[in-house]
């Protein structure tokens, strides 16, 4: 559940990036990000929006894309719609994390500590799925970490920094 | 009862299996003239439609779009098999079998695996030695195209016939570098890749997804490398989608033909031949031969000595990740190369004072550098947020990994076996695997533990937490050798050097099933030259009349 707190710092972020906020990404290849737009198939329109603002929160926007811009929650939309199980086991974190009061920092803050408790099931949750999601999309593997391989490349140099031999 | 589709025709050999061995069999009989009928399970893989190319970002929205990837294994709900404890069988059904696929590694084999038995008396002897096997190796190498260097070792024998190698990767350099500052050679890996053109060949484009198939075919695979130019002899004929059941005996105790069924129709059929070569892979052809039972055979058929079926072995492995703190925060390389692994640590314990385990070990190095798929280890870094992103990316082009392999002795009790009472959708006996590890392995699995932790260390790398002694799930090397083995005494093997029954001269089998013992070493490569010397054999006993 969004607060005061979590818009304000949304803001802040708006404000310190504003021509990120202004315009599309762009990929490393200089294509633009792909043009179809998700359609989710699980989740409702507010347990979407819930999901996007927690997986900001593990992979934020910075100078790169973040989850949200990679549309990790669609992605875990379509997930959670074609195994109904991880479905379910979504909106059962979707509903502990909308029961903790205090804002959703503080609460990633305390669970991301813990171990052997709801919260940290739920906390390794919405990171390991958030992870495996925003690092197979273009903006994370490619955008995010330079990953421009699986390619027709025809020479191999291998190492070429004297440094290592 | 549906009737059975009988063949007059009785063809010089059948062959039952199109990955390396049977494919290696084919291509070298046809050559010479040989009538050869392929039996294989599957059909040709389309290699326009492998997803060679599909970036990670792709693949799911072609999945949603109704497109899907070759389908290159088994689903184990069409052939079942059982085993206890569990054992992962991964089996390919089409053209080519698991070459299309395999991890390419292509290590010979020395006189310390041929002669392990003789040095530490554990099991029986192979029958044959490195210099029986060393032609073979010179010609499947010029033959397929085997990159490698001439860096070899007693434990690895060398080949004048190596393409280049590929330049290692930053992290294999630095790998390599700490294995030798601690006493370990580490050398070019010996890969069926090609590097440069070869046999009219055009070479790897390094797009690193080898394990998706090669969509120019520049690795070496049955299918293109044996299958097809044995269609041109005009000697060979090819069933595709059918699923070998028998071997058939006839009144004289010889094989007569095999029994198969229609993988799409179910319906029976049964061919005939003079010869018969086995080459499912293990086992696959261990289950053909135990349920081709007889009144000659009850036991199976070449069965006497009950071996069949028994000493099932392969690898111990296990995995340790790291990152070099060389290359934390470095540039993205594009570290795809050929796929996999560049360097290879080959066995050397034997050069140690003292052990308290048989036989040995040595080590792959796949996954290092900057590789998709790190959600595996980027999970296990601390906290969320901008940091945790930052520290991700840091991390990216610093993995460093060590896969090592070590050898399972060949236990009696470690067998496939099939059950009468499970029976598959033709309504025979499936396999069932009987497979455990014991304190060899176990012994082994400390020094391999802590050989791979030295190397890390004298990378001073940050090791990824792990669990010492724990090993992956049987079978996960893929390697499954032994359970018709050969050897000199027909009481105590199936199979002679040549790969011939003892029982049934008129039977071969020439996948890793003959193989007498597992060393650490991918096998591939010693099938193809096995397989080759065994249909030499088979030729010149057709030429003089005596098979």
């Amino acid at each position: 559940m969004s607060d005061r707190r979590d818009a304000l710092k949304g803001l802040a972020v708006l404000t310190v990036l504003p021509a990120l906020a202004q315009q599309p990404h762009q990929h490393a290849d200089g294509t633009p990000p792909d043009a179809a737009k998700p359609v989710a198939r699980f989740f409702s329109p507010s347990e979407l929006r819930e999901v996007g603002d927690w997986v900001e929160l593990i992979v934020p926007r910075t100078e790169t894309p973040g989850a949200r811009d990679a549309n990790v929650h669609y992605l875990i939309d379509g997930l959670c719609h074609r195994t109904p199980a991880t479905g379910k086991a979504w909106r059962t974190t979707l509903a502990w994390l909308g029961k903790q009061k205090g804002g959703r920092e503080p609460l990633l803050a305390r669970i991301s500590t813990e171990s052997g408790t709801a919260g940290a099931m739920h906390f390794k949750r919405l990171k390991d799925t958030t992870i495996e999601q925003y690092y197979n999309t273009r903006e994370g593997l490619q955008t995010e970490l330079g990953w421009n391989a699986n390619t027709y490349v025809a020479e191999f140099k291998g190492c070429t920094h004297k440094e290592h031999s | 009862m549906a009737q059975v589709q009988k063949s007059p025709e009785v063809h010089d050999v059948i062959i039952v299996g199109s990955g390396a061995a049977g494919g290696m069999a084919a291509w070298n009989l046809t050559r010479k003239g040989v009538k050869v009928l392929m039996l294989d399970a599957g059909e040709k893989f389309n290699r326009g439609g492998f997803w060679s190319h599909v970036k990670p970002w792709e693949s799911q929205k072609k999945l949603d779009a109704g497109q899907k990837p070759p389908q290159f294994f088994v689903d184990n709900n069409e052939q079942p098999y059982e085993s206890d404890p569990y054992f992962y069988l991964v089996r390919v059904w089409g053209r080519g079998g698991r070459t299309n696929v395999w991890g390419r590694v292509a290590l010979r084999y020395a006189d310390l695996d041929f002669a392990s038995a003789e040095h530490d008396g554990w099991e029986i002897d192979w029958p044959i030695r490195y210099k029986d096997v060393a032609p073979y190796y010179d010609r499947v190498e010029q033959l397929i195209g085997v990159c490698g260097g001439d860096d070899d070792q007693d434990s690895l024998p060398g080949s004048k016939f190596h393409l280049p190698p590929p330049a290692p990767r930053c992290g294999e350099r630095l790998m390599q570098r700490a294995a030798k500052s601690v006493g370990i050679d580490v050398v070019a890996q010996r890969k069926a890749v090609l590097t440069k053109e070869h046999n009219g060949r055009g070479p790897c484009h390094y797009c690193g997804a080898c394990g998706r198939g090669c969509d120019v075919g520049a690795f070496f695979n049955a299918s293109d490398y044996l299958i097809e130019p044995a269609f041109k002899t005009g000697n060979l004929k090819l069933v595709d989608n059918a699923v070998v059941g028998r071997v058939l005996v006839g009144d004289d105790g010889l094989a007569r033909g095999v029994q198969y069924f229609d993988r799409r129709t179910k319906e029976e059929h049964t061919v005939l031949a003079k010869r018969v070569i086995i080459g499912a892979a293990c086992v696959d052809s261990t289950r053909i031969l135990l349920n081709s039972k007889s009144e000659r055979f009850p036991n199976g058929i070449g069965n006497s000595s009950d071996v069949i079926g028994r000493y099932l072995c392969e690898q111990v492995r296990f995995h340790m990740y790291g990152f070099a703190p060389e290359l934390m925060g470095t540039q993205t390389m594009n570290d795809d190369g050929i796929g996999g692994e560049h360097i290879y640590l080959p066995r050397f314990n034997h050069r140690l004072p003292k052990r308290d385990y048989l036989r040995g070990y040595g080590s792959q190095f796949w996954n290092i550098g900057a590789q998709p798929g790190l959600a595996s280890w980027a999970k296990q870094l601390p906290g969320y947020g901008a940091g945790l992103k930052q520290n991700i990316k840091k991390h990216f082009p610093a993995l460093v990994a060590m896969h090592p392999y070590g050898e399972v002795l060949p236990y009696k009790d470690n067998r496939v076996v099939v059950d009468p009472k499970k029976v598959d959708r033709y309504g025979l006996p499936i396999a069932k695997i009987e497979y455990k590890i014991r304190d060899n392995e176990k012994k082994m699995l400390v020094d391999m533990y802590d050989m791979a932790e030295q190397v890390m260390r004298a990378a001073k790398a940050e090791i990824l937490p792990f669990e010492r002694g724990a090993v992956d799930v049987a079978g996960s090397a893929i390697h499954e050798h032994g359970t018709v083995r050969m050897g000199r005494d027909p009481k105590r093997s199936a199979l002679n050097g040549f790969c011939q029954m003892h029982d049934v001269k008129n039977v071969f089998v020439v996948d890793g099933a003959a193989f007498t013992t597992a060393s650490e070493k991918n096998p591939t490569l010693t099938i193809l030259a096995l397989s080759w010397r065994a249909t030499d054999y088979l030729a010149e006993q057709i030429r003089k009349g005596e098979v």
